[in-house]
């Protein structure tokens, strides 16, 4: 199965690249509008600053083409910055317009220490969803972000899990075709590996 | 709270990991992408990787990045020579999740802006190298105060610091925990002790003085200490470990 990988030029993509390839799947490169042919999932990476990444997403015109993927139905995983990019505003290194496909901004962090990294336990809500039910709930995963996604009140019912820091923070965001960690799953070792492959086996 | 990080703290050279004190007399430790894969496997929580040779050759040691990272799913830190933008994106590329910078920061401390306005500030890990004894504390090669350089660190928007006590680097003797004390009552950002941890014990009067994420070297390179066994040894202490 052909996996596309958004590269944005800034993102770990070697370490999504590698965890999709080991896993068996075919992962392919995205880094202009053509690539998207015959591609039946996208993974957005993290690491990386908003602005520039938006900016940069907008110049290769794949920031059209991703929203184009969701409007056909096709499942997305944006992974901590990935997940960001859903929101409508964010505010890292000046603002930015995001995908808008679930209410809310992306604000800093204002815990003690303004970074979370390192590892949690998620607060996983209530669900029916199969995918979400195959997440064992003593799983960690690893963090490392110093921004988070304010889900707007009206779209709470999709931040289905969360991580406890000095507030709950949301951790997977799941709306439609489209799911959103804040963790790094290609980081989070045999948890993490699990959720990769449970997103491409089981997520519609 | 959050866990302790425990990370093995490993050094690169000449495709081979090795190991010294003090900074010095370096012996030979292990090929990296297999003593990197146990580790994975042993589940540490991060990994950082210095590449020695960098500093002289002005070029890390990518092609031995990538082969490494191509096999983990554990973060990796690299760091080593990343003294241009350039460097610092290539070892992005080639599978690092964050970056460890250190000298080159004072030589130019405009490059943390740039490699968080493209990376975000959480990928930049920030370097102090300390020389100590029981009662004053310098940096290496820098002369200015240690807490006053961690402090503007923080005001450049580092998003962690590793500490390393190098005198005590393969001593044994544990951390100076009055000295680590002092930078965790003033520096709020996650901080990474390292250098000379030599026993179990070490660890839990860190953990106890409040230290969060420790790097090994010494204890793991040169004992019959794996990263399995020490966080068995301190989850059945009562210390809040990833199991």
């Amino acid at each position: 199965m052909k996996i596309g990988i958004i590269n944005y030029q800034a993102c770990n993509l070697k370490s999504i690249y590698s965890t999709v390839y080991n896993l068996g799947y075919d992962p392919i490169i995205i880094e202009n509008k053509i690539d998207f042919l015959n591609i039946k999932k996208i993974i957005i990476p993290g690491v990386g600053s908003a602005k520039h990444c938006i900016d940069y997403l907008q110049k290769k015109k794949i920031f059209e083409e991703v929203i184009k993927f969701k409007n056909l139905g096709m499942p997305i995983l944006g992974i901590c910055l990935g997940m960001h990019l859903f929101a409508e505003k964010l505010f890292e290194h000046g603002e930015s317009r995001g995908f808008g496909f679930i209410k809310g901004e992306v604000i800093p962090l204002t815990m003690n220490s303004k970074f979370n990294i390192g590892w949690h336990k998620l607060k996983i809500k209530k669900t029916e969803n199969r995918f979400i039910k195959k997440i064992n709930n003593d799983a960690t995963f690893y963090f490392c972000h110093s921004y988070y996604f304010n889900v707007s009140q009206s779209n709470f019912e999709y931040s289905i899990a969360t991580v406890d820091l000095d507030k709950e923070v949301p951790s997977i965001i799941c709306k439609d075709n489209i799911l959103g960690v804040q963790f790094h799953p290609e980081r989070s070792q045999n948890h993490g590996v699990n959720f990769i492959e449970n997103f491409i086996e089981n997520f519609q | 709270m959050t866990y302790l990080r425990i990370i093995p703290s490993l050094l690169l050279k000449n495709k081979k990991l090795i190991k010294g004190v003090k900074f010095k007399n370096h012996i030979i430790a292990g090929n990296p992408k297999t003593t990197i894969q146990t580790f994975d496997s042993q589940k540490s929580d991060e990994i950082f990787l210095i590449d020695l040779d960098a500093y002289k050759n002005s070029k890390p040691d990518f092609e031995e990045l990538k082969k490494i990272t191509a096999t983990i799913n554990t973060p990796l830190t690299f760091g080593g020579g990343l003294n241009s933008i350039e460097n610092i994106k290539l070892a992005f590329l080639n599978g690092a999740d964050k970056v460890y910078i250190s000298s080159a920061i004072q030589n130019n401390d405009k490059i943390v802006k740039d490699v968080s306005l493209i990376y975000g500030n959480q990928s930049i890990v920030g370097g102090i190298n300390l020389m100590t004894d029981s009662n004053n504390f310098s940096m290496l090669n820098y002369d200015i105060d240690p807490i006053s350089f961690a402090k503007k660190l923080v005001d450049l928007g580092v998003g962690e610091i590793k500490i390393t006590f190098v005198n005590l680097e393969g001593s044994r003797k544990g951390f100076n925990l009055n000295i680590c004390e002092k930078f965790l009552k003033n520096i709020k950002i996650p901080l990474i002790f390292e250098g000379g941890i030599g026993s179990l014990e070490d660890i839990e009067k860190a953990a106890d003085a409040g230290v969060q994420n420790i790097a090994l070297g010494t204890l793991l390179i040169f004992s019959d200490y794996n990263i399995f066994k020490i966080k068995q040894h301190l989850s059945n202490k009562g210390y809040k470990i990833r199991n």
